[in-house]
Protein backbone atom coordinates (compact mmCIF):
# COMPACT_ATOMS: atom_id res chain seq x y z
CA UNK A 1 0.00 0.00 0.00
CA UNK A 2 2.85 2.31 0.89
CA UNK A 3 4.44 1.49 -2.41
CA UNK A 4 1.20 2.21 -4.22
CA UNK A 5 0.78 5.62 -2.60
CA UNK A 6 4.35 6.53 -3.35
CA UNK A 7 3.92 5.42 -6.95
CA UNK A 8 0.71 7.35 -7.28
CA UNK A 9 2.28 10.56 -6.01
CA UNK A 10 5.23 10.08 -8.30
CA UNK A 11 2.92 9.44 -11.24
CA UNK A 12 1.09 12.67 -10.52
CA UNK A 13 4.44 14.41 -10.55
CA UNK A 14 5.43 12.59 -13.69
CA UNK A 15 2.14 13.39 -15.40
CA UNK A 16 2.89 17.08 -15.04
CA UNK A 17 6.32 16.54 -16.48
CA UNK A 18 5.24 14.47 -19.48
CA UNK A 19 2.49 16.55 -21.01
CA UNK A 20 2.02 14.43 -24.11
CA UNK A 21 -0.87 14.86 -26.47
CA UNK A 22 -2.18 14.17 -29.91
CA UNK A 23 -2.26 16.33 -33.00
CA UNK A 24 -3.91 16.03 -36.38
CA UNK A 25 -1.83 16.74 -39.45
CA UNK A 26 -3.07 16.59 -43.01
CA UNK A 27 -1.97 15.04 -46.28
CA UNK A 28 -1.67 17.33 -49.29
CA UNK A 29 -5.20 16.45 -50.31
CA UNK A 30 -6.57 16.94 -46.81
CA UNK A 31 -6.75 13.47 -45.26
CA UNK A 32 -6.37 13.48 -41.49
CA UNK A 33 -3.28 11.78 -40.08
CA UNK A 34 -2.89 11.20 -36.35
CA UNK A 35 0.28 12.49 -34.77
CA UNK A 36 1.59 12.32 -31.22
CA UNK A 37 3.39 15.00 -29.27
CA UNK A 38 5.95 13.27 -27.10
CA UNK A 39 7.99 14.93 -24.44
CA UNK A 40 11.63 15.37 -25.22
CA UNK A 41 14.47 12.98 -24.48
CA UNK A 42 16.84 14.00 -21.73
CA UNK A 43 20.23 15.43 -22.63
CA UNK A 44 21.97 12.18 -21.65
CA UNK A 45 19.55 10.10 -23.72
CA UNK A 46 20.19 12.30 -26.76
CA UNK A 47 23.94 11.84 -26.40
CA UNK A 48 23.50 8.08 -26.00
CA UNK A 49 21.47 7.83 -29.19
CA UNK A 50 24.06 9.84 -31.06
CA UNK A 51 26.94 7.71 -29.80
CA UNK A 52 25.18 4.48 -30.73
CA UNK A 53 24.61 5.64 -34.31
CA UNK A 54 28.13 7.07 -34.66
CA UNK A 55 29.75 3.89 -33.43
CA UNK A 56 27.63 1.27 -35.16
CA UNK A 57 26.99 3.19 -38.39
CA UNK A 58 30.19 5.22 -38.86
CA UNK A 59 29.48 5.87 -42.54
CA UNK A 60 26.32 7.87 -41.97
CA UNK A 61 26.31 11.65 -41.74
CA UNK A 62 24.48 13.11 -38.76
CA UNK A 63 22.21 15.90 -39.94
CA UNK A 64 20.34 16.68 -36.76
CA UNK A 65 20.39 15.66 -33.10
CA UNK A 66 18.36 12.87 -31.54
CA UNK A 67 14.88 13.95 -30.51
CA UNK A 68 11.57 12.34 -29.64
CA UNK A 69 9.66 15.26 -31.13
CA UNK A 70 9.42 13.55 -34.54
CA UNK A 71 10.18 10.23 -36.20
CA UNK A 72 10.94 8.92 -39.69
CA UNK A 73 7.38 8.88 -41.02
CA UNK A 74 6.67 12.38 -39.82
CA UNK A 75 9.92 13.71 -41.25
CA UNK A 76 9.53 12.11 -44.67
CA UNK A 77 5.81 12.57 -45.27
CA UNK A 78 4.80 15.49 -43.08
CA UNK A 79 7.62 17.79 -42.05
CA UNK A 80 9.48 17.84 -45.37
CA UNK A 81 6.20 19.13 -46.81
CA UNK A 82 6.04 21.86 -44.19
CA UNK A 83 3.89 20.06 -41.61
CA UNK A 84 4.18 20.50 -37.86
CA UNK A 85 6.74 18.58 -35.89
CA UNK A 86 5.20 15.46 -34.32
CA UNK A 87 5.59 11.70 -34.11
CA UNK A 88 3.53 9.67 -36.60
CA UNK A 89 3.02 5.95 -36.19
CA UNK A 90 2.20 3.90 -39.28
CA UNK A 91 -0.72 2.24 -37.50
CA UNK A 92 -2.08 -1.24 -37.90
CA UNK A 93 -1.48 -2.35 -41.52
CA UNK A 94 -0.05 1.15 -42.09
CA UNK A 95 -3.60 2.49 -41.83
CA UNK A 96 -2.47 5.89 -40.55
CA UNK A 97 0.55 6.40 -42.79
CA UNK A 98 -0.80 5.04 -46.03
CA UNK A 99 -3.22 7.96 -46.30
CA UNK A 100 -0.28 9.82 -47.82
CA UNK A 101 -0.23 7.44 -50.78
CA UNK A 102 -3.84 6.27 -50.93
CA UNK A 103 -5.94 8.41 -53.31
CA UNK A 104 -3.75 11.33 -52.39
CA UNK A 105 -0.91 13.36 -53.89
CA UNK A 106 1.55 10.43 -53.78
CA UNK A 107 1.31 7.07 -55.47
CA UNK A 108 3.62 4.13 -55.97
CA UNK A 109 6.23 4.90 -58.63
CA UNK A 110 9.59 3.70 -59.87
CA UNK A 111 12.65 4.71 -57.87
CA UNK A 112 13.69 7.17 -60.60
CA UNK A 113 10.46 9.17 -60.40
CA UNK A 114 9.94 8.94 -56.64
CA UNK A 115 10.37 11.41 -53.79
CA UNK A 116 9.72 9.18 -50.77
CA UNK A 117 10.86 5.72 -49.76
CA UNK A 118 9.08 3.22 -47.54
CA UNK A 119 10.94 0.26 -46.00
CA UNK A 120 8.30 -2.47 -46.09
CA UNK A 121 9.78 -4.73 -43.37
CA UNK A 122 11.27 -2.01 -41.22
CA UNK A 123 8.36 0.33 -40.51
CA UNK A 124 10.58 3.11 -41.83
CA UNK A 125 10.37 6.04 -44.24
CA UNK A 126 13.05 8.12 -45.93
CA UNK A 127 13.46 10.82 -48.56
CA UNK A 128 16.04 11.16 -51.29
CA UNK A 129 19.04 13.26 -50.37
CA UNK A 130 20.40 16.03 -52.52
CA UNK A 131 23.60 13.96 -52.37
CA UNK A 132 23.34 11.46 -55.20
CA UNK A 133 22.63 7.87 -54.18
CA UNK A 134 21.90 8.76 -50.57
CA UNK A 135 18.74 8.83 -48.47
CA UNK A 136 17.89 10.99 -45.48
CA UNK A 137 15.85 9.62 -42.63
CA UNK A 138 15.20 9.91 -38.92
CA UNK A 139 16.08 6.80 -36.93
CA UNK A 140 13.35 6.39 -34.31
CA UNK A 141 13.96 8.93 -31.56
CA UNK A 142 17.60 9.00 -32.69
CA UNK A 143 19.25 11.48 -35.02
CA UNK A 144 18.32 12.52 -38.55
CA UNK A 145 20.97 11.03 -40.81
CA UNK A 146 22.14 10.78 -44.42
CA UNK A 147 22.86 7.18 -45.36
CA UNK A 148 23.14 4.67 -48.16
CA UNK A 149 19.82 2.93 -48.87
CA UNK A 150 20.71 -0.29 -47.05
CA UNK A 151 23.13 1.13 -44.49
CA UNK A 152 20.51 1.48 -41.80
CA UNK A 153 19.25 -0.57 -38.84
CA UNK A 154 16.14 -1.86 -40.59
CA UNK A 155 15.38 -5.45 -41.41
CA UNK A 156 15.44 -6.47 -45.11
CA UNK A 157 16.33 -2.94 -46.14
CA UNK A 158 16.34 -3.97 -49.81
CA UNK A 159 12.58 -4.42 -49.64
CA UNK A 160 11.45 -0.87 -50.37
CA UNK A 161 8.60 0.88 -52.11
CA UNK A 162 8.90 4.24 -53.81
CA UNK A 163 6.36 7.01 -53.94
CA UNK A 164 6.15 10.02 -56.19
CA UNK A 165 3.43 12.28 -57.50
CA UNK A 166 0.44 10.12 -58.39
CA UNK A 167 -0.99 10.25 -61.90
CA UNK A 168 -4.70 9.53 -61.97
CA UNK A 169 -6.51 8.09 -64.99
CA UNK A 170 -9.86 6.58 -65.80
CA UNK A 171 -13.04 7.13 -67.71
CA UNK A 172 -15.88 9.62 -67.88
CA UNK A 173 -19.59 9.00 -67.40
CA UNK A 174 -22.21 10.36 -69.75
CA UNK A 175 -25.70 11.15 -68.43
CA UNK A 176 -27.33 9.19 -71.29
CA UNK A 177 -25.31 6.08 -70.58
CA UNK A 178 -23.08 4.30 -73.05
CA UNK A 179 -25.24 4.61 -76.18
CA UNK A 180 -24.33 6.62 -79.28
CA UNK A 181 -24.81 10.39 -79.11
CA UNK A 182 -26.93 12.25 -81.61
CA UNK A 183 -25.90 15.35 -83.48
CA UNK A 184 -27.39 18.36 -81.67
CA UNK A 185 -28.01 16.41 -78.44
CA UNK A 186 -26.66 18.01 -75.26
CA UNK A 187 -25.09 15.52 -72.86
CA UNK A 188 -23.36 15.97 -69.52
CA UNK A 189 -20.04 14.29 -68.83
CA UNK A 190 -18.44 13.78 -65.41
CA UNK A 191 -15.52 11.79 -64.05
CA UNK A 192 -16.55 8.15 -63.54
CA UNK A 193 -15.94 7.68 -59.81
CA UNK A 194 -15.74 3.91 -60.17
CA UNK A 195 -12.13 4.69 -61.19
CA UNK A 196 -9.65 6.05 -58.65
CA UNK A 197 -10.37 9.66 -57.83
CA UNK A 198 -8.39 11.61 -55.25
CA UNK A 199 -9.57 12.22 -51.72
CA UNK A 200 -11.67 15.35 -51.49
CA UNK A 201 -12.72 15.07 -55.16
CA UNK A 202 -14.23 17.17 -56.72
CA UNK A 203 -13.20 19.98 -54.34
CA UNK A 204 -9.57 21.12 -54.27
CA UNK A 205 -9.09 20.51 -57.99
CA UNK A 206 -9.57 22.36 -61.25
CA UNK A 207 -10.50 20.74 -64.54
CA UNK A 208 -9.74 21.43 -68.16
CA UNK A 209 -11.95 19.83 -70.79
CA UNK A 210 -10.71 18.89 -74.24
CA UNK A 211 -12.61 17.50 -77.20
CA UNK A 212 -10.76 16.24 -80.26
CA UNK A 213 -11.53 14.27 -83.38
CA UNK A 214 -10.25 10.82 -82.60
CA UNK A 215 -8.62 10.13 -85.97
CA UNK A 216 -6.69 13.39 -86.32
CA UNK A 217 -6.45 14.60 -82.75
CA UNK A 218 -7.61 18.03 -83.92
CA UNK A 219 -9.25 20.24 -81.28
CA UNK A 220 -12.94 20.64 -82.23
CA UNK A 221 -14.14 22.85 -79.36
CA UNK A 222 -15.98 25.86 -80.81
CA UNK A 223 -16.28 24.22 -84.23
CA UNK A 224 -17.73 20.67 -84.19
CA UNK A 225 -18.34 20.62 -80.43
CA UNK A 226 -19.83 23.28 -78.21
CA UNK A 227 -18.72 22.90 -74.59
CA UNK A 228 -20.05 24.53 -71.48
CA UNK A 229 -18.71 23.37 -68.15
CA UNK A 230 -18.73 24.09 -64.46
CA UNK A 231 -15.67 22.36 -63.06
CA UNK A 232 -15.88 18.61 -62.90
CA UNK A 233 -18.95 18.44 -65.20
CA UNK A 234 -19.13 19.49 -68.86
CA UNK A 235 -22.13 19.79 -71.19
CA UNK A 236 -21.23 19.08 -74.81
CA UNK A 237 -23.21 19.34 -78.04
CA UNK A 238 -21.73 17.94 -81.26
CA UNK A 239 -22.56 19.66 -84.58
CA UNK A 240 -21.66 16.74 -86.82
CA UNK A 241 -21.31 13.02 -86.70
CA UNK A 242 -18.01 11.25 -86.13
CA UNK A 243 -15.88 9.70 -83.41
CA UNK A 244 -14.51 12.10 -80.83
CA UNK A 245 -12.35 11.87 -77.71
CA UNK A 246 -13.44 13.81 -74.66
CA UNK A 247 -10.81 14.35 -72.01
CA UNK A 248 -10.96 15.92 -68.57
CA UNK A 249 -7.59 16.95 -67.22
CA UNK A 250 -7.41 17.37 -63.46
CA UNK A 251 -5.10 19.87 -61.74
CA UNK A 252 -4.17 20.45 -58.13
CA UNK A 253 -3.19 24.10 -58.18
CA UNK A 254 -1.01 24.23 -61.25
CA UNK A 255 0.09 20.62 -60.95
CA UNK A 256 -1.27 18.16 -63.46
CA UNK A 257 -2.75 15.15 -61.64
CA UNK A 258 -4.19 13.05 -64.44
CA UNK A 259 -6.71 12.61 -67.25
CA UNK A 260 -10.06 10.88 -67.52
CA UNK A 261 -11.25 10.11 -71.05
CA UNK A 262 -14.35 9.07 -73.03
CA UNK A 263 -14.94 8.07 -76.64
CA UNK A 264 -18.10 9.64 -78.05
CA UNK A 265 -19.64 8.10 -81.18
CA UNK A 266 -21.86 10.75 -82.71
CA UNK A 267 -24.52 9.79 -85.27
CA UNK A 268 -27.05 11.86 -87.27
CA UNK B 1 47.29 -16.12 -22.37
CA UNK B 2 46.28 -12.47 -21.97
CA UNK B 3 49.31 -11.36 -24.01
CA UNK B 4 48.42 -13.82 -26.74
CA UNK B 5 44.92 -12.36 -26.98
CA UNK B 6 46.31 -8.87 -27.06
CA UNK B 7 48.68 -9.80 -29.88
CA UNK B 8 45.88 -11.42 -31.85
CA UNK B 9 43.68 -8.41 -31.39
CA UNK B 10 46.44 -5.99 -32.40
CA UNK B 11 47.11 -8.10 -35.48
CA UNK B 12 43.44 -7.95 -36.37
CA UNK B 13 43.40 -4.19 -35.95
CA UNK B 14 46.53 -3.72 -38.06
CA UNK B 15 45.09 -5.90 -40.79
CA UNK B 16 41.87 -3.94 -40.64
CA UNK B 17 43.76 -0.83 -41.64
CA UNK B 18 45.20 -2.32 -44.83
CA UNK B 19 43.40 -1.62 -48.08
CA UNK B 20 42.75 -5.07 -49.50
CA UNK B 21 41.51 -6.66 -46.34
CA UNK B 22 38.33 -8.59 -45.79
CA UNK B 23 37.56 -7.03 -42.43
CA UNK B 24 34.58 -9.22 -41.73
CA UNK B 25 36.72 -12.32 -42.05
CA UNK B 26 39.33 -10.89 -39.70
CA UNK B 27 36.65 -10.02 -37.18
CA UNK B 28 35.36 -13.56 -37.18
CA UNK B 29 38.86 -15.05 -36.97
CA UNK B 30 39.76 -12.82 -34.04
CA UNK B 31 36.58 -13.87 -32.25
CA UNK B 32 37.19 -17.55 -32.83
CA UNK B 33 40.75 -17.33 -31.53
CA UNK B 34 39.68 -15.62 -28.35
CA UNK B 35 37.35 -18.43 -27.33
CA UNK B 36 36.83 -18.57 -23.60
CA UNK B 37 34.24 -20.54 -21.75
CA UNK B 38 34.55 -19.04 -18.29
CA UNK B 39 33.40 -15.51 -19.04
CA UNK B 40 30.94 -13.64 -21.23
CA UNK B 41 31.82 -13.14 -24.85
CA UNK B 42 33.52 -9.79 -25.38
CA UNK B 43 32.90 -9.11 -29.09
CA UNK B 44 36.49 -7.92 -29.44
CA UNK B 45 36.51 -8.76 -33.13
CA UNK B 46 34.07 -5.95 -33.89
CA UNK B 47 35.58 -3.39 -31.59
CA UNK B 48 37.03 -0.96 -34.11
CA UNK B 49 35.37 1.45 -36.49
CA UNK B 50 37.20 0.14 -39.56
CA UNK B 51 35.18 -3.05 -39.25
CA UNK B 52 31.89 -1.23 -38.78
CA UNK B 53 32.64 0.93 -41.82
CA UNK B 54 32.85 -2.17 -43.99
CA UNK B 55 29.26 -3.17 -43.28
CA UNK B 56 26.50 -2.11 -45.64
CA UNK B 57 23.39 -3.53 -43.99
CA UNK B 58 21.90 -4.68 -40.71
CA UNK B 59 22.35 -8.27 -41.79
CA UNK B 60 26.12 -7.71 -42.31
CA UNK B 61 26.37 -6.45 -38.78
CA UNK B 62 24.28 -9.26 -37.35
CA UNK B 63 26.43 -11.84 -39.11
CA UNK B 64 29.65 -10.34 -37.76
CA UNK B 65 28.29 -10.27 -34.21
CA UNK B 66 27.39 -13.95 -33.94
CA UNK B 67 29.08 -15.94 -31.21
CA UNK B 68 30.72 -19.26 -32.21
CA UNK B 69 28.17 -22.00 -31.50
CA UNK B 70 30.54 -24.26 -29.54
CA UNK B 71 31.31 -21.36 -27.23
CA UNK B 72 27.65 -20.55 -26.70
CA UNK B 73 26.84 -24.11 -25.78
CA UNK B 74 29.59 -24.32 -23.20
CA UNK B 75 28.85 -20.95 -21.62
CA UNK B 76 27.08 -20.73 -18.24
CA UNK B 77 23.63 -19.17 -18.36
CA UNK B 78 24.77 -16.18 -16.31
CA UNK B 79 27.59 -15.55 -18.78
CA UNK B 80 25.20 -16.06 -21.66
CA UNK B 81 22.87 -13.41 -20.20
CA UNK B 82 25.87 -11.10 -19.80
CA UNK B 83 26.84 -11.81 -23.42
CA UNK B 84 23.36 -10.88 -24.63
CA UNK B 85 23.61 -7.69 -22.58
CA UNK B 86 26.91 -6.79 -24.24
CA UNK B 87 25.58 -7.48 -27.73
CA UNK B 88 26.98 -4.61 -29.82
CA UNK B 89 23.73 -4.10 -31.73
CA UNK B 90 21.56 -3.84 -28.59
CA UNK B 91 21.02 -0.10 -28.92
CA UNK B 92 19.51 -0.38 -32.37
CA UNK B 93 16.10 -1.14 -30.91
CA UNK B 94 15.83 2.61 -30.41
CA UNK B 95 15.91 3.22 -34.17
CA UNK B 96 12.50 1.60 -34.46
CA UNK B 97 9.21 3.40 -34.05
CA UNK B 98 7.94 0.45 -32.03
CA UNK B 99 10.87 -0.43 -29.81
CA UNK B 100 9.42 -3.82 -28.87
CA UNK B 101 9.40 -4.71 -32.56
CA UNK B 102 12.94 -3.34 -32.87
CA UNK B 103 14.03 -5.55 -30.00
CA UNK B 104 12.45 -8.55 -31.70
CA UNK B 105 14.53 -7.86 -34.83
CA UNK B 106 17.66 -7.68 -32.68
CA UNK B 107 16.90 -10.89 -30.80
CA UNK B 108 16.00 -12.77 -33.97
CA UNK B 109 19.34 -11.81 -35.48
CA UNK B 110 21.57 -12.94 -32.62
CA UNK B 111 22.38 -16.55 -31.85
CA UNK B 112 23.07 -15.68 -28.20
CA UNK B 113 19.36 -15.20 -27.67
CA UNK B 114 18.54 -18.42 -29.48
CA UNK B 115 20.81 -20.28 -27.07
CA UNK B 116 19.39 -18.42 -24.06
CA UNK B 117 15.90 -19.51 -25.00
CA UNK B 118 16.96 -23.14 -24.60
CA UNK B 119 18.22 -22.69 -21.05
CA UNK B 120 15.91 -23.76 -18.25
CA UNK B 121 17.37 -21.19 -15.87
CA UNK B 122 17.16 -18.30 -18.34
CA UNK B 123 14.35 -16.56 -16.43
CA UNK B 124 16.19 -16.79 -13.13
CA UNK B 125 19.46 -15.44 -14.56
CA UNK B 126 17.72 -12.63 -16.44
CA UNK B 127 15.99 -11.57 -13.24
CA UNK B 128 19.31 -11.75 -11.35
CA UNK B 129 20.71 -9.35 -13.93
CA UNK B 130 17.70 -7.03 -13.84
CA UNK B 131 17.67 -6.82 -10.06
CA UNK B 132 21.32 -5.74 -10.03
CA UNK B 133 20.76 -2.76 -12.29
CA UNK B 134 21.42 0.37 -10.27
CA UNK B 135 19.34 3.22 -11.66
CA UNK B 136 21.02 5.79 -9.40
CA UNK B 137 24.44 4.76 -10.67
CA UNK B 138 23.27 4.93 -14.27
CA UNK B 139 21.90 8.41 -13.75
CA UNK B 140 25.20 9.53 -12.24
CA UNK B 141 27.23 8.12 -15.14
CA UNK B 142 28.18 10.41 -18.01
CA UNK B 143 26.92 9.13 -21.36
CA UNK B 144 30.02 7.85 -23.14
CA UNK B 145 30.61 5.00 -25.57
CA UNK B 146 32.30 3.07 -22.76
CA UNK B 147 29.23 3.57 -20.56
CA UNK B 148 27.06 2.26 -23.40
CA UNK B 149 29.33 -0.75 -23.91
CA UNK B 150 29.21 -1.64 -20.24
CA UNK B 151 25.49 -1.17 -19.76
CA UNK B 152 25.58 1.99 -17.66
CA UNK B 153 23.01 3.94 -19.62
CA UNK B 154 19.28 4.56 -19.88
CA UNK B 155 19.30 2.69 -23.18
CA UNK B 156 20.49 -0.41 -21.38
CA UNK B 157 17.71 -0.34 -18.76
CA UNK B 158 15.25 -0.11 -21.62
CA UNK B 159 16.92 -2.99 -23.44
CA UNK B 160 16.61 -5.27 -20.40
CA UNK B 161 13.00 -4.30 -19.73
CA UNK B 162 12.08 -4.83 -23.36
CA UNK B 163 13.62 -8.31 -23.24
CA UNK B 164 11.61 -9.12 -20.12
CA UNK B 165 8.46 -7.74 -21.78
CA UNK B 166 8.94 -9.56 -25.05
CA UNK B 167 7.57 -13.00 -24.11
CA UNK B 168 10.87 -14.35 -25.42
CA UNK B 169 11.36 -16.38 -22.22
CA UNK B 170 7.84 -17.58 -21.34
CA UNK B 171 8.91 -18.94 -17.95
CA UNK B 172 9.43 -15.36 -16.74
CA UNK B 173 5.67 -15.22 -16.29
CA UNK B 174 5.47 -18.47 -14.29
CA UNK B 175 4.31 -18.32 -10.68
CA UNK B 176 7.90 -18.86 -9.64
CA UNK B 177 9.18 -15.69 -11.32
CA UNK B 178 6.36 -13.25 -11.95
CA UNK B 179 6.14 -11.77 -8.44
CA UNK B 180 9.90 -11.39 -8.32
CA UNK B 181 9.86 -9.62 -11.66
CA UNK B 182 7.01 -7.35 -10.57
CA UNK B 183 8.85 -6.39 -7.39
CA UNK B 184 12.02 -5.56 -9.32
CA UNK B 185 10.04 -3.60 -11.88
CA UNK B 186 8.35 -1.56 -9.14
CA UNK B 187 11.73 -0.71 -7.66
CA UNK B 188 13.18 0.35 -11.00
CA UNK B 189 10.08 2.37 -11.80
CA UNK B 190 10.18 4.27 -8.55
CA UNK B 191 13.90 4.88 -8.93
CA UNK B 192 13.37 6.21 -12.44
CA UNK B 193 10.67 8.58 -11.30
CA UNK B 194 13.16 10.19 -8.93
CA UNK B 195 15.25 11.20 -11.94
CA UNK B 196 12.80 12.59 -14.45
CA UNK B 197 15.33 15.30 -15.30
CA UNK B 198 17.72 12.64 -16.60
CA UNK B 199 15.28 9.94 -17.74
CA UNK B 200 12.54 10.79 -20.21
CA UNK B 201 9.25 9.02 -20.68
CA UNK B 202 11.01 6.85 -23.25
CA UNK B 203 12.96 5.27 -20.42
CA UNK B 204 10.33 5.46 -17.70
CA UNK B 205 7.70 4.03 -20.04
CA UNK B 206 9.55 0.73 -20.41
CA UNK B 207 8.94 -0.11 -16.78
CA UNK B 208 5.28 0.53 -17.47
CA UNK B 209 5.50 -1.75 -20.50
CA UNK B 210 6.93 -4.51 -18.34
CA UNK B 211 4.31 -3.81 -15.70
CA UNK B 212 1.56 -4.01 -18.29
CA UNK B 213 2.87 -7.29 -19.68
CA UNK B 214 3.22 -8.72 -16.19
CA UNK B 215 -0.29 -7.64 -15.25
CA UNK B 216 -1.74 -9.21 -18.38
CA UNK B 217 0.13 -12.45 -17.73
CA UNK B 218 -0.63 -12.71 -14.02
CA UNK B 219 -3.25 -15.33 -13.18
CA UNK B 220 -4.90 -13.27 -10.44
CA UNK B 221 -4.76 -9.84 -12.08
CA UNK B 222 -8.52 -9.17 -11.82
CA UNK B 223 -8.62 -6.84 -14.81
CA UNK B 224 -11.82 -5.54 -16.37
CA UNK B 225 -12.24 -5.93 -20.13
CA UNK B 226 -11.60 -2.23 -20.57
CA UNK B 227 -8.39 -2.41 -18.57
CA UNK B 228 -7.24 -5.46 -20.50
CA UNK B 229 -7.87 -3.62 -23.76
CA UNK B 230 -5.90 -0.60 -22.62
CA UNK B 231 -2.92 -2.64 -21.41
CA UNK B 232 -2.96 -4.85 -24.52
CA UNK B 233 -2.93 -1.80 -26.74
CA UNK B 234 -0.10 -0.26 -24.72
CA UNK B 235 1.97 -3.43 -25.06
CA UNK B 236 1.18 -3.74 -28.79
CA UNK B 237 2.51 -0.21 -29.28
CA UNK B 238 5.76 -1.16 -27.57
CA UNK B 239 5.04 0.96 -24.49
CA UNK B 240 4.22 4.16 -26.33
CA UNK B 241 1.12 5.92 -25.09
CA UNK B 242 -0.65 8.54 -27.10
CA UNK B 243 -1.09 10.89 -24.18
CA UNK B 244 0.03 11.58 -20.66
CA UNK B 245 -3.40 10.48 -19.55
CA UNK B 246 -2.85 7.05 -21.09
CA UNK B 247 0.44 6.67 -19.19
CA UNK B 248 -1.36 7.58 -16.00
CA UNK B 249 -4.16 5.10 -16.68
CA UNK B 250 -1.66 2.35 -17.38
CA UNK B 251 0.16 3.20 -14.14
CA UNK B 252 -3.09 3.14 -12.20
CA UNK B 253 -4.06 -0.29 -13.53
CA UNK B 254 -0.63 -1.75 -12.92
CA UNK B 255 -0.59 -0.49 -9.36
CA UNK B 256 -4.11 -1.42 -8.36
Amino acid sequence: MKSFILSFLLIVFAFNSYADGTITVYTKFGQKVEGILLTELSYNEKIEQLLIVQNTYPNVVILSEATSSYNCHSYAWNMVEGGESCWINAGSDNSNLKKYWSLDYYGERTEESAAKIFYCDGDHSAVFSSVSGMYESKWGAGPLVRHLPTDCPYKNSENRKYYGKAIYSGGLSCNVGTREIYVGEECEYTIDTSYDVPYNYPLSFTYIWKVAEEKTGDDVIGTDAMVSNSGQAARIVFNRSGIFTIECEMYWGTEYMGTYAYQAIVTP
Amino acid sequence: MKQRHLLLLLSALLFACSENLDVKKVAQQAETRSLQVDRPYMFDGVSNLAIWRSFTSLEDRQQACQVPEELLKSMSTADLVETCMRYPLAGLYMAYNNELYGLQVIMDGFNGFQELKKREDAAEKLLDYYEKIDIDEIVRTEPTWEAIRTGKTAMHIGYVELILSSEFIPSLYDDKHIERMKKAMDEKYESKLKHTDKLSMFTVGKSLLLGARTKLKAKNSDLSDEEKTLLTRFVRHGGMAESGEEYTNVSRIINK
